[in-house]
C-alpha cells in the first residue's frame, strides 16, 4: 500500500494542515441553519469538545481560507466578513497577572492581543490585495496605502503604509518578550489598545473599499478556556460592546467554564450580546453523512475514487450544499463508505461463532453445561447451527434464575417447530451483550461488532478525529497485512482488520487520556478504573443488565459530591472522556449530578471489550463513585470484590502466573478461571 | 556567565564538613531530602534558607518571607547585602526548578566565584500500580497533578505560530508531561521535538523506563534523540549548547528529567536569557514520591569566569 494514503488519514489535528483549508475543509451539517458565522453580526461563542474540529472549522471563516487563491469565485461579499484567527499562547499569557504585573495587567495584556491583532490584520490586507475578485476591482493597492495620520502622531515608530504593519508588530513583540523579561534592563514599552488601533486602521481603507461595501472583520479567539478568568472577562468587554467593523469572537471547549462576566456590572446576555454554535449538535445520522464525506474526500485525496472526482470541489463551498442535501448524492457517499468499511451483521457475527470451535465451546463449557447439572439434558439441546441466535442466548437463560433448563428447553422446541415468537425482545435485548461475552470469556481482541462504517461513527461518537484515527489505524494494520491499496483500486476492508484497528486505537486513545490536562493522569486512572468495572457486569453470565457502559450518581444534590469527585468529574466531560447527559428529568434538581448521567466514551469500548451503545445504565452510591474517582487501588478492590461476590463471579485471586500482578488486575483475570 | 566545573561525589558524613555556609532548599518531601537536611543542619554555623515558589500566585518566599517573585533579584539583592561573607550552597534535592533559575541568575548578575550545588539519588522511585497500563512497571507515582504549563518571567518569549519553534525536551520518568504539553500546543507553536535522555541513568537500566514511557509520544513526531548522562549537568549544558548551535529554529527547553539536568539546564536558560524560552509544568510533588537515599553529587556552579 502507498504511504500516502496512510499519510491522508494521519492528519487529524487542524495545527497538521495548511492554514488555507480550501478543498481540504468539509462543511459541517447544519451550516446554513446556524453554524454559518457569517450569519451572526455580534458575537459568537463557538463550542465543541476536544477533536470536534473547532479549529478547522474557525479557520474555514478566517481570511487564508476565504481569500484563497485555490478559489475560482471570490466575491466581494467577503470583504463583509473578513475573519482574523488568534489563538494565544496560554503558557505566556499565564504570566500576565496582577501578581506580577499589579494594576496594569490588563494594559500589559491587551497590548499583548494588540501585536498579535496587527500581524493577523496585516496577514488579511496582504492576501485581500492580491486577490481578483468576480465582482470588485482594487483601484490602489491596500498595502501601498498611508497608515491614519493620528496613529502616526500618536504611537512611537507606527508605519507610515500598511505594508510596514508586519516588521511593526515584529518590533513590537521584540519590544514587549524583552521586557517581560528583563524590566530592569529594558524599558517598558507603551501600551497599545487594540481596538483603537484595528478600528483606526478598517477606517483607513474604507475609501479604496467603498465600491465593495462596508468591511468588516471578525476576530476569533481560539482556545479561549485556557485563558484565566480576569483575562476572558477583557474579552467579554470587547465582545458586549463588538460592532461592525470589528467583531469579538470566541471558540472553547464545550463543558469548560469560561467567564461571562466584563469588566462592568453586566454580564454577557445569550442572544443579546452572543449567540452559541455547538459544532456538537449534530444528529447521528448528520455524523455518519459528515464521516463519509470526509472518508470519501480523504480517499480522492490518494486514489482514483470511483466517480467522486467531482465531489472534491463541493465540499468546501457552501453554493453545492444543495446538491450535497440530494437523496441521490447521499446514498452515493454512504455506499461508497460502506463499501470500504463493510460490517458483520450480528445474527451473522453469532452464526460464525458457532463454526469457530474455540468460541463455540465458551457457549457449550461455560454458560449451558455448568448450568445443566443434575437437569438430564445434553448441551445439543441447546445449540444448534441452524438458530445461531437463539442458541447464544439460550446460554444467557440458562444462567437466569427466572429460566429453568426445561423451560429453555421447551423454548427452543418450539422455534424449531416455526414458533418465531418464543425469542421474541430477547435478541434485540442479548445478542450483542452475548456475543460481547463470548469474545471478553476467550479474550479475543478481533470482535467483529467493532468493524463498518456505520459502527466506526457510532464509537466515534459525533467525534470526527475518533473516526479518522479509527480509519488510519485500519488501513495502518491492512498495510501491514499486505492489502494493497492501489491508486486505481480500494479493495473493501476486513472485517477482522478492521477489529483489530478499533482495539489498537481505543488502547491508543486510553493511553492518551494522562495528556489531557492538569488533571490527565487521574483521568487515565477513571477510563481504566470505570472500564474495568463495566468490564466486570460485562462478565455476568447471566447477562441481566446487559451492555452497561453508562452511569449515575445516588444523590439528591450535586453538594452532596466531594470536591475532588467533583472536579475530575467536571475534567472528565471537558476533556470528552466522560460524555455527561440528562438523565431522569423527574428527579429533583435538574441542573446537578444527581440528575446527570455519565456514558464513558465509546472510543474505549473496543479496548475493555464492553458496548459502545447506550443502553444500560448502572447507580453508584457517593461513596462507590469516590472509589473510583479517587480511591486508593486497595478500595477499588474492595469495591469490585463486593460486586464479584453479589453478582456470582468466580475470582481465584492466586491463579498460576497472577502473583506478581495487582490485586485488581488478579480480580480481573481471575474471573475467567472458572 | 555561568559555567560547571566540577562534579564530584560526597558521602552523607561529608556533609557535616559544611560551616559557615548558607544552603538554599526547599521543602523536604522524601527520604532522602529529609536526611540531607538533616545532616546540613547538624552543624550550627550553616543556616539553611529555604526558597519556595509558588505558580498560582507567583509568589516568592525567601526565608520564611514572601516577595512578588518578578521582584527575585532586587530581593535576592537584599537578602545577601544582609548575609553577606558565607559560602554559599545549593541543595538542589530538594529546591524547585524556578527557585533554582532566581538564584542562579542572581549569582550570574551579582557574584563572582563559585557556588556548590548537591544532589542526592534517591534509592529508589515509588512505582505507580497500575494494573491495565502498557507501561506496566515503568510508571512512577511521583506527582499529584500538574501545575499547568505557565511561563516563568525572566526565562520565556512570545511566540509567534508563523514562525513555529523546536522543542527540545529532556525526559525522566514522567510521560504525560511531555504529552500534555504537546496535548496543549497542539502544533501551533512547536514544529520540531529533540528528546534528550539520561543514558546512563542514576542506575543500570533506569534510562529504559524514560525510553518505555516516552516512546508513543514521540513516534512519528521527533528529531533524533540525544544522550546525556542521567547525573551530569555538564553533559547536558555541553549537549544544549551544542543543539542552539547547530539549529536555526528558536529553541524552547522542556525540563521533565532528573534534578541533575535541571541543574544543566538552569545554568544553560540563565546564560541564554531572552533567547531560550522554558516550558514548564510546575508539578505538584507527591510526598515520598522516593525511598532511601543514594549517591551523593556535587557540583561546583561558577560565576564570572
Amino acid at each position: 500500500m502507498s504511504d500516502n494514503i496512510l499519510d491522508a488519514f494521519s492528519k487529524s489535528r487542524a495545527e497538521e494542515y495548511p492554514d488555507d483549508l480550501w478543498n481540504e475543509f468539509v462543511i459541517p451539517p447544519g451550516y446554513q441553519e446556524s453554524k454559518c458565522l457569517f450569519k451572526y453580526k455580534k458575537a459568537v461563542m463557538i463550542e465543541g469538545g476536544r477533536g470536534s474540529g473547532k479549529t478547522m472549522f474557525l479557520r474555514y471563516h478566517c481570511h487564508k481560507t476565504r481569500f484563497s487563491s485555490l478559489r475560482k469565485e471570490v466575491s466581494s461579499d467577503e470583504l463583509s466578513h473578513i475573519g482574523l484567527y488568534f489563538r494565544p499562547d496560554t503558557d505566556f499569557c499565564a504570566m500576565i497577572n496582577k501578581f506580577n504585573f499589579d494594576e496594569e495587567w490588563e494594559r500589559v495584556f491587551k497590548h499583548y492581543i494588540c501585536i498579535n491583532i496587527i500581524k493577523e490584520f496585516y496577514s488579511a490586507i496582504k492576501i485581500i490585495s492580491s486577490t481578483r475578485f468576480v465582482d470588485f476591482e482594487l483601484s490602489v493597492n491596500p498595502l501601498k496605502l498611508e497608515t491614519p495620520k493620528p496613529l502616526q502622531k500618536l504611537v512611537e515608530g507606527f508605519p507610515s503604509t500598511y505594508k510596514g504593519l508586519y516588521e511593526f508588530s515584529e518590533y513590537l513583540g521584540a519590544q514587549f518578550s524583552f521586557w517581560v523579561n528583563d524590566s530592569d534592563s529594558f524599558e517598558k514599552p507603551p501600551f497599545i489598545e487594540p481596538r483603537a488601533v484595528i478600528n483606526s486602521l478598517i477606517s483607513g481603507l474604507k475609501d479604496i473599499f467603498s465600491e465593495a461595501g462596508d468591511l468588516c472583520f471578525y476576530l476569533y479567539f481560539d482556545e479561549f478556556e485556557n485563558l484565566s478568568h480576569e483575562q476572558q472577562k477583557v474579552v467579554n468587554t470587547w465582545m458586549k460592546h463588538g460592532q461592525t467593523p470589528l467583531i469579538f469572537n470566541a471558540a472553547y471547549k464545550k463543558g469548560a467554564k469560561v467567564s461571562r462576566e466584563t469588566a462592568s456590572s453586566e454580564r454577557l446576555v445569550l442572544r443579546n450580546d452572543y449567540r452559541i454554535v455547538d459544532l456538537e449538535d449534530i444528529t447521528p445520522q448528520e455524523f455518519k453523512l459528515f464521516a463519509a464525506e470526509v472518508l470519501c474526500l480523504k480517499l480522492i485525496e490518494k486514489t482514483e475514487f470511483d466517480r467522486f472526482g467531482e465531489i472534491k470541489r463541493c465540499l468546501s463551498d457552501e453554493r453545492f450544499l444543495g446538491v450535497r442535501s440530494s437523496d441521490e448524492y447521499q446514498d452515493a457517499v454512504l455506499t461508497a463508505a460502506r463499501r470500504f468499511l463493510p460490517d458483520m451483521i450480528y445474527k451473522d457475527i453469532a452464526a460464525s461463532i458457532l463454526q469457530t470451535d474455540t468460541l463455540r465451546k465458551r457457549i457449550e463449557r461455560f454458560l449451558i453445561q455448568p448450568s445443566l447439572a443434575e437437569s438430564g439434558y445434553d448441551v445439543s439441546d441447546f445449540i444448534h447451527n441452524d438458530y445461531p441466535e437463539e442458541s447464544i442466548i439460550n446460554g444467557l437463560l440458562l444462567n437466569r434464575k427466572n429460566y429453568s433448563a426445561s423451560d429453555v428447553v421447551e423454548m427452543f422446541s418450539r422455534l424449531r417447530n416455526g414458533d418465531l415468537s418464543s425469542y421474541k425482545g430477547l435478541i434485540e435485548q442479548n445478542l450483542v451483550g452475548a456475543i460481547l461475552w463470548i469474545y471478553l470469556s476467550a479474550s479475543w481482541k478481533k470482535c467483529p461488532i467493532y468493524a463498518g462504517f456505520e459502527r466506526f461513527c457510532l464509537l466515534s461518537r459525533g467525534n470526527m478525529r475518533h473516526f479518522l484515527e479509527l480509519c488510519h489505524q485500519t488501513l495502518s494494520v491492512a498495510s501491514r497485512k499486505q492489502i494493497n491499496i492501489r491508486r486505481q483500486k480500494i479493495p473493501p476492508m476486513p472485517i477482522d482488520i478492521q477489529s483489530e484497528a478499533s482495539t489498537n486505537s481505543s488502547r491508543l486513545e486510553l493511553v492518551k487520556v494522562d495528556e489531557l490536562g492538569k488533571f490527565g493522569e487521574n483521568l487515565r486512572f477513571i477510563v481504566n478504573r470505570l472500564g474495568l468495572f463495566f468490564q466486570l457486569i460485562q462478565k455476568r453470565k447471566s447477562q441481566s443488565e446487559t451492555e452497561v457502559n453508562h452511569f449515575s450518581i445516588k444523590v439528591t444534590d450535586v453538594n452532596e459530591l466531594d470536591a475532588t469527585t467533583k472536579t475530575l468529574l467536571e475534567e472528565a466531560v471537558i476533556w470528552s472522556v466522560l460524555i455527561e447527559t440528562e438523565g431522569d428529568t423527574k428527579r429533583k434538581g435538574s441542573n446537578d449530578a444527581a440528575s446527570k448521567e455519565y456514558m464513558l466514551h465509546p472510543m474505549f469500548s473496543p479496548h475493555f471489550g464492553i458496548s459502545f451503545r447506550r443502553k444500560k445504565k448502572f447507580e453508584f452510591s457517593e461513596k462507590q463513585i469516590k472509589t473510583i474517582l479517587s480511591g486508593s487501588e486497595a478500595d477499588y478492590v474492595e469495591l469490585c470484590t463486593y460486586f464479584v461476590k453479589k453478582w456470582d463471579l468466580s475470582i481465584t485471586s492466586t491463579s498460576k502466573g497472577q502473583e506478581h500482578v495487582s490485586p485488581a488486575e488478579a480480580i480481573q483475570r481471575g474471573l475467567w478461571d472458572c | 556567565m555561568l559555567s560547571i566545573n566540577d562534579h564530584s561525589r560526597y558521602k552523607l558524613s561529608d556533609l557535616r564538613a559544611f560551616n559557615e555556609s548558607l544552603i538554599f532548599c526547599g521543602k523536604a518531601i522524601d527520604d532522602r531530602g529529609d536526611r540531607l537536611l538533616k545532616e546540613l543542619s547538624i552543624e550550627s554555623s550553616n543556616r539553611l534558607v529555604p526558597i519556595l515558589f509558588d505558580a498560582d500566585t507567583y509568589s516568592l518566599s525567601i526565608d520564611g518571607v514572601m516577595y512578588a517573585s518578578r521582584r527575585a533579584n532586587a530581593v535576592l539583592t537584599e537578602f545577601f547585602s544582609e548575609n553577606d561573607g558565607l559560602n554559599y550552597v545549593i541543595d538542589s534535592t530538594t529546591l524547585g526548578l524556578v527557585e533554582l533559575l532566581y538564584l542562579l541568575r542572581w549569582f550570574k548578575d551579582n557574584y563572582s566565584g563559585s557556588v556548590e550545588v548537591i544532589y542526592a539519588e534517591p534509592e529508589r522511585y515509588k512505582s505507580r500500580i497500575n494494573y491495565i497500563s502498557d507501561f506496566g512497571k515503568h510508571e512512577f507515582d511521583l506527582s499529584s497533578h500538574s501545575g499547568g504549563f505557565k511561563g516563568v518571567m525572566g526565562f520565556t518569549r512570545m511566540f509567534s505560530s508563523d514562525k513555529k519553534s523546536c522543542l527540545v525536551a529532556v525526559l525522566g520518568f514522567e510521560r504525560a508531561r511531555l504529552g500534555q504539553l504537546l496535548e496543549l500546543d497542539e502544533g501551533a507553536y512547536i514544529r520540531d521535538i529533540i528528546p534528550v535522555f539520561g543514558t546512563p541513568g542514576f542506575k543500570v537500566g533506569w534510562d529504559k523506563h524514560s525510553f518505555f514511557q516516552s516512546v508513543d509520544t514521540l513516534k512519528d513526531k521527533s528529531l533524533p534523540p540525544h544522550f546525556v548522562s542521567a547525573f551530569s549537568p555538564i553533559d547536558v549544558l555541553d549537549r544544549l549548547e551544542y543543539i542552539k548551535r547547530s539549529s536555526q529554529d528558536d529553541l524552547m527547553l522542556a525540563p521533565f528529567g532528573p534534578k541533575p539536568l535541571s541543574l544543566g539546564i538552569a545554568v544553560f536558560l540563565v546564560n541564554n536569557i531572552g533567547d531560550i524560552a522554558l516550558k514548564y509544568d510546575h508539578p505538584k510533588k507527591k510526598e515520598g514520591r522516593s525511598e532511601g537515599l543514594g549517591n551523593i553529587h556535587r557540583y561546583l556552579v561558577m560565576s564570572g569566569t
